[in-house]
């Protein structure tokens, strides 16, 4: 019949599109868990599995330090520009003011200014208050995010004003009521947010690099330092090293999946 | 017993009133305090630095503090409006721009109209596979396509029996990097238009539907232009941040090569930016950018209000 | 009443981030006097920066272990090493803007290891200091003697501009013709007898297409990527110049360059030579599916592994034009020494002769392969003799060394873009089909703009 078979041409297009997407990653982590002398067998299957690339490349790297410095830094990033972010959304939200489409324009120009004209004065400032090779170096500067001041500042502009004004007259000051109000109402949504910011910050190389010249400490360096390794590229732990990049990602992923999806799909969303 | 004696009357005590100026100073700070630290932010990390790179670009200068900083002028700009390699660098980022619309604009459209029907758990696994790439970190990105696209020991080589080295030849290498950046982007742009085409009131194509319209006609004169502000979202900003979006695989795959093949016009300012030496010529390079960029952005903004069809 | 506040915000803003950089007015230079030596109590810290510490690998560990061997023997300096700030893949390609960054910032590092193509604007721009003032001819040359193995007279020089030192050489390599001795017996060749002319590289590498049908010979040298140590070498054995001996003009297009161009082109057309980037080129070699690679001594290991057990890996001194004779010049880099502190210049200047002491050679050539500057240690059985023994490979780069001439470093602060216009050019030609008096005719007349006016 008809629907069926447009049911099941629905879902032969996603299962290509799924195949397609996915396989990449899949091969990634088939390649990392073959033996190292497997590495080229194009056999779908990883068999038999080895752990030996991950020992290889652990060897070479310190990968359980960089991956604790990693997190350190995309959690405190994350959790700094949500911050931030709240802060200045509820300003938004919930005052009329001044400058306030201006304000808000300094926000949005941000997303406007390339890397390359902040990054050398950004370097000297960095240098002059020694936060140089520090990972708080590379934490400071990206502390306020544009984009989670314009997603809050959208999930504000839907919230009740009634509650607000509720919470107004009751005598409560803008600092209570936002973090009695207006947080508790909002939390799917900051999880949301402090989720994409944290994958935002993990993906993070080029100003991590500027920062950190003494040593990797960081995965995404880790990793391209291996990419141009003097000995030559050793598929085997490479792959490994590149999946143990995506790795603490892809576990978020599994677990909070829709909420990922949907920050990332309405951040894109006016 | 007791007498009534009126009490004196209450002397009026003046109450110190606060000056009105500083009583309205107060009464308007609280915002200001609450934007306080994103824009101090702001301003050090990003406004500050963009301010010292303009007045930077007017000079010729190696960043070395023994050597003085020479006015230059306008002179850094021109050099590189007359760059030989500037014309080109804009003919490889149009490309970019029409071989990422496919992958943004075309495949997902096309996606999420034949796939209207699924829902449920099935329709759950598939977004989840489909928005995986978007997830996988650039450098590593780099990783796993410069393994599956080596000409001898690549997966995509052995399975296909080409030889082609695809990120290394001038023909193919920017097909490459258009290819991997669509990987990545396809499935952000599915769940776009997705989403955009759950919002699409279903009234009208019923109603058009009982009028006698195809399936065909229904999608081709209400879904679509229902869908026009997310197509024009996609779109817009496809031809605004391709370049972007390319930018960390050609810095990671390629590095511009081979022979310039993968050089777009954010490549090659950022090339100039670092390896040119002269700061000032590096600073008018990234302020270029942003005016350019800005100007884009100004301009498809503006295009968009007159494109997008509203449901009104 | 809008725009006031506006104003405002703008002149602040400007008023906080003037004068961020640099500034308008010269500043002195501070003169290089002589630096006096360090008392043993006197606690001085230092900056090492090095493209080798960017890669993980076996130089990372292998300088990692001699800075530990010179902080025991010297308990006073502390070493930080490190690798230079920024993001290209290949750490090598930073070092410059690295030092620049790092001098903008107020704080370069105290011993920098930079290439000799760099070297005039290391000199003359960067500001590298001259060690005659800093420490001595006599200490200098001292330094170059060693304790009982010279410097090959070739390789002393390759740091001094105008007579003065500025750096001292520290690793390098000439040109070396590595080949598969299997493919060649495979391919009906003969291992012991490699080809002595480019026109022997070109009939081999058709026997070994033929008959094996694995790729010929592959010639690192014409790529961007490769930079132009290399391909001077071929410019020079062609009887040609890539710039005047006056450094004055480009001579890039003249007809030897040319001529080695065309050969090169030839080489792919005929499918002697794969379209490979370098990297592929030299892993191709190291799986054994090429020929002949005309390379570098600093990744021989990496051949020695991919070899292992598997193909016949030997080693030739670099083909000749015809019957002229072949000229070797050497990549490879210097160290130079950018403090201003005299205690740190003192220091630095200690960790440099140790880094280039017999003990840090022997190090440096058993453990990555580079050719150990100070040759005679390859006679001493304490020394490298057992190693030279084992590893046969490294003849021809001694032999080639003692008729070495200088990579030479084009003139200006453009040289860069100088240098990768012209390599472009060659690339474009070699490995894209593009005419090779047109590419490099017109590479050398956009140079010529970006060479320094009236030197």
């Amino acid at each position: 019949m008809d629907s069926r078979w447009r049911t099941i041409r629905g879902h032969a297009v996603l299962v290509l599109l799924g195949v397609l997407c996915v396989f990449p990653i899949y091969w990634l982590y088939a390649t990392s868990l073959r033996r190292p002398g497997d590495v080229l067998s194009l056999s779908l299957l990883p068999w038999p599995l080895s752990l030996q690339n991950y020992a290889d490349a652990a060897h070479k790297l310190d990968i359980v330090r960089l991956l604790v410095n990693t997190t350190a830094v995309a959690l405190l990033t994350a959790v700094g520009q949500l911050l931030t972010g709240l802060l200045a959304a509820y300003a938004f939200a919930a005052w009329r003011f001044r400058f306030q489409r201006l304000l808000f324009l300094a926000f949005v120009g941000t997303w406007l200014v390339p890397f390359q004209v902040t990054m050398l004065p950004n370097y000297v400032l960095l240098f002059q208050l020694g936060l140089l090779n520090t990972l708080a170096g590379v934490v400071v500067p990206n502390l306020c995010s544009a984009l989670g001041v314009l997603m809050l500042r959208q999930h504000l502009d839907g919230f009740p004003k009634e509650l607000l004004e509720a919470a107004r007259m009751d005598g409560r000051s803008s600092w209570t009521t936002l973090w009695t109000v207006v947080v508790p109402n909002l939390r799917p949504a900051l999880a949301a947010l402090t989720i994409l910011l944290f994958v935002n910050a993990w993906n993070e190389y080029f100003w991590p690099a500027m920062v950190l010249q003494r040593s990797n400490a960081m995965v995404q360096l880790g990793l391209r330092s291996f990419m141009s390794a003097q000995e030559g590229t050793d598929w085997g732990p490479l792959m490994a090293v590149a999946g143990l990049a995506c790795l603490p990602v892809f576990a978020l992923y599994l677990v909070l999946q829709r909420h990922i999806v949907n920050a990332f799909v309405r951040s894109g969303l006016k | 017993m007791f007498v009534e004696v009126a009490l004196p009357p209450p002397i009026a005590v003046p109450v110190a009133e606060r000056p009105a100026l500083v009583r309205r100073v107060l009464r308007a700070a609280p915002p200001y305090l609450y934007l306080a630290p994103a824009l101090t932010l702001l301003v050090i990390w990003t406004y500050r630095p963009l301010v010292q790179t303009v007045q930077l670009s007017f000079f010729s200068w190696n960043l070395l503090p023994t050597q003085p900083m020479v006015p230059a002028g306008l002179a850094n700009y021109e050099r590189l409006l007359e760059l030989p390699e500037l014309g080109q660098a804009m003919l490889r980022t149009l490309a970019v721009i029409g071989g990422l619309l496919p992958f943004t604009v075309g495949i997902p459209v096309a996606a999420a109209l034949l796939t209207r029907r699924i829902r449920g758990r099935a329709r759950v696994v598939y977004r989840a596979l489909v928005f995986a790439p978007m997830l996988v970190a650039p450098v590593a990105s780099a990783a796993v396509w410069r393994w599956l696209l080596d000409p001898s020991a690549g997966a995509v080589n052995r399975v296909l029996g080409t030889t082609n080295n695809w990120l290394h030849e001038t023909g193919s290498a920017n097909l490459g990097i258009i290819g991997i950046t669509g990987w990545h982007l396809l499935g952000f742009a599915v769940l776009v238009v997705t989403a955009g085409l759950a919002g699409i009131n279903s009234d009208y194509s019923d109603a058009a539907q009982l009028d006698g319209a195809t399936r065909g006609q229904v999608t081709r004169w209400i879904t679509l232009p229902l869908l026009s502000p997310t197509l024009v979202f996609l779109t817009l900003m496809t031809v605004l941040l391709s370049a972007q979006w390319t930018f960390p695989l050609i810095d990671a795959l390629t590095q511009g090569g081979p022979a310039e093949a993968t050089t777009n016009v954010y490549y090659l300012l950022w090339d100039y930016s670092f390896h040119s030496y002269d700061a000032g010529l590096g600073a008018a390079a990234g302020i270029m950018l942003f005016l350019v960029f800005g100007l884009i952005a100004a301009g498809l903004v503006w295009l968009s209000e007159r494109l997008t069809f509203h449901d009104d | 009443m809008r725009k006031t506040p506006v104003a405002l915000a703008l002149a602040v803003v400007l008023a906080t981030s003037a004068c961020g950089l640099g500034s308008t007015a010269s500043q002195e230079a501070a003169t290089v006097t002589r630096v006096p030596e360090l008392r043993p109590d006197q606690q001085v810290s230092i900056v090492f920066e090095s493209y080798n510490f960017g890669q993980a690998g076996a130089w990372t560990d292998t300088f990692n272990e001699l800075i530990g061997k010179f902080q025991q023997a010297h308990p006073n300096i502390h070493v930080t090493a490190q690798k230079p700030q920024g993001n290209s893949p290949n750490p090598a390609t930073d070092t410059v803007p690295s030092i620049q960054a790092q001098m903008a910032a107020g704080s370069p590092p105290d011993v920098a290891q930079l290439g000799f193509s760099d070297l005039d604007f290391t000199i003359h721009g960067l500001g590298a200091k001259p060690l005659d003032d800093l420490v001595g001819k006599d200490a200098v040359q001292a330094n170059f003697d060693g304790a009982k193995y010279p410097y090959a007279p070739t390789a002393r020089t390759l740091g001094d501009w105008d007579g003065k030192t500025y750096g001292v050489p520290f690793v390098f390599s000439t040109p070396v013709l590595y080949y598969n001795a299997s493919l060649f017996t495979q391919a009906g060749l003969d291992p012991a007898n490699p080809p002595k002319t480019w026109d022997d590289v070109q009939q081999a590498s058709q026997a070994i297409k033929a008959r094996t049908g694995k790729d010929g010979a592959y010639l690192d040298c014409l790529t961007k990527s490769a930079k132009d140590w290399c391909f001077q070498a071929l410019v020079r054995s062609n009887g040609g110049h890539v710039v005047s001996t006056d450094r004055k003009s480009l001579d890039f297009a003249d007809a030897p360059a040319v001529e080695v161009v065309k050969m090169a082109q030839n080489m792919v057309n005929t499918g002697s030579t794969p379209k490979l980037t370098q990297q592929q080129g030299y892993e191709a070699f190291a799986r054994g599916d090429i020929g002949m690679l005309l390379e570098t001594s600093a990744i021989q290991a990496q051949f020695i592994k991919g070899a292992k057990d598997k193909w016949d890996l030997r080693a030739t001194t670099m083909p000749t034009f015809g019957g002229k004779p072949a000229v070797a010049t050497n990549s490879g880099a210097s160290l130079f020494v950018f403090s201003q502190d005299p205690a740190k210049q003192r220091a630095a200047w200690e960790l440099i002769r140790f880094l280039t002491s017999e003990d840090a050679y022997t190090t440096i050539a058993s453990k990555i392969g580079y050719l150990p500057l100070r040759t005679g240690l390859l006679g001493d059985p304490n020394g490298l003799q057992p190693w030279a023994a084992k590893n046969p490979l490294i003849t021809p780069n001694v032999q080639q060394l003692a008729h070495m001439e200088p990579w030479v470093s084009f003139p200006g602060n453009s040289y860069l873009q100088i240098r990768d216009g012209m390599m472009d050019a060659v690339e474009k030609a070699v490995y894209q089909g593009a005419d090779p008096q047109t590419a490099l005719t017109s590479a050398r007349d956009a140079a010529t703009s970006l060479m320094p006016a009236g030197r």
